[in-house]
């Protein structure tokens, strides 16, 4: 209401003369009823020479802009203390988003740091564990080559083998070497192995077609 | 046919009930019989898968073991349970066995000729089956 009366405020005056000639006082140009006179300025009737003039319609227009003014000076506190808040509060969460971004940031930095030295301490017990396999199957006549393939979860060590086909009983020593080193890993380490007889592919099949593509090389007879 | 109730959590009791039944499916099947033409690979995973619950079942009721090599999640961590296992030391390397040549089977395209799922059954399937059965004190 009151945005209302502020947007009609310009021509007001217009509306009051309107009014005034044509509803109140048609003809005469004087109020005919002292009444509605009253009901409209709530003030007593004036006298003739106090014929609504523009000065008494200028008290009229300050009584409605004391009620278009009402409503802001009635709770003016309680928003002024509001939007303090909001302010106070938008400020607390931006300074908490600046702290979340440096703190991620630095999860971040630590985060590879801490990927680099677990890469390092598996990558080493890797090696480590490899050159404990290799000492053992180099020793093993049907072992002819070994590969290592590693990702993310898990290594994979690949005993390449030539014996006869489907003898499993032949493999005992290749699976008892592989038992040796899970029995001596002691780390959260994901370690598999993979044995693969050449005599058993088929003639149009080569270990390469097996062997993941990023397995290295690491002995050959 | 009657629902089997399965424990939970995991258990030996568990274990136990989920190889007798893969037994029971290999049985039915008659998959010791499958050649190559038959896909014979299956009872080679079959055979294994049992002997997996067997195994976990031992694992299960290993005080002495770590708390994830108990209850392992993966086959790396059971291979290792395997190793560190003391009462699995005899059967070790047929479990290890048949694990690889249920890789075979199903990733590494190696055809089985048609007595080998017999050859398998003898050399690694009966004595880790026997043995594992023996120790959680099943006839």
């Amino acid at each position: 209401m009151p945005e209302k009366l502020s947007k009609k405020g310009p021509s007001i005056w217009d509306e009051i003369d309107k009014i005034l000639e044509k509803e109140q006082f048609p003809k005469a140009r004087f109020p005919k009823s002292r009444l509605t006179y009253h009901w409209i300025l709530h003030e007593p009737m004036p006298t003739r020479h106090a014929y609504p003039t523009r000065m008494l319609l200028q008290n009229w227009l300050e009584l409605l802009n004391r009620a278009r003014e009402f409503p802001r000076t009635e709770f003016y506190d309680d928003i002024t203390e509001l939007r303090g808040e909001i302010d106070s509060l938008r400020a607390a969460v931006n300074s908490l988003t600046q702290e979340l971004a440096s703190s991620r940031k630095r999860i971040d930095e630590l985060s590879k740091k801490v990927d680099v030295v677990c890469s390092r301490t598996k990558t080493n017990t890797v090696a480590k564990l490899c050159e404990a396999y290799l000492k053992i199957v180099s020793s093993i006549d049907m072992a002819k080559k070994v590969l290592v393939a590693e990702t993310m979860d898990v290594a994979t060590i690949w005993t390449i083998i030539d014996a006869p086909p489907f003898e499993d009983s032949l493999r005992t020593p290749i699976c008892d070497a592989q038992l040796r080193i899970l029995s001596m890993l002691k780390e959260q380490i994901s370690l598999d192995f993979n044995v693969l007889n050449v005599s058993e592919l088929s003639e149009n099949q080569q270990p390469d077609d097996i062997i993941p593509v990023n397995a290295k090389l690491i002995w050959e007879r | 046919m009657t629902t089997p109730q399965f424990h939970s959590p995991k258990d030996a009791q568990f274990h136990i009930l989920k190889a007798e039944r893969s037994e029971g499916f290999y049985a039915k099947h008659n998959m010791a019989s499958l050649d190559s033409a038959t896909f014979n690979e299956w009872a080679v995973v079959v055979l294994f898968y049992i002997s997996m619950h067997y195994i976990d079942a031992v694992l299960s009721q290993d005080t002495s073991l770590p708390e994830d090599l108990r209850d392992p999640t993966d086959h790396p961590t059971r291979n290792r349970a395997v190793s560190q296992c003391s009462s699995l030391t005899s059967v070790g390397s047929m479990y290890l066995n048949l694990y690889q040549r249920s890789r075979d089977a199903r990733y590494n395209r190696i055809c089985f000729p048609n007595d080998f799922v017999y050859k398998l059954e003898k050399i690694s399937f009966k004595p880790v089956r026997e043995y594992t059965r023996k120790q959680l004190g099943l006839s």
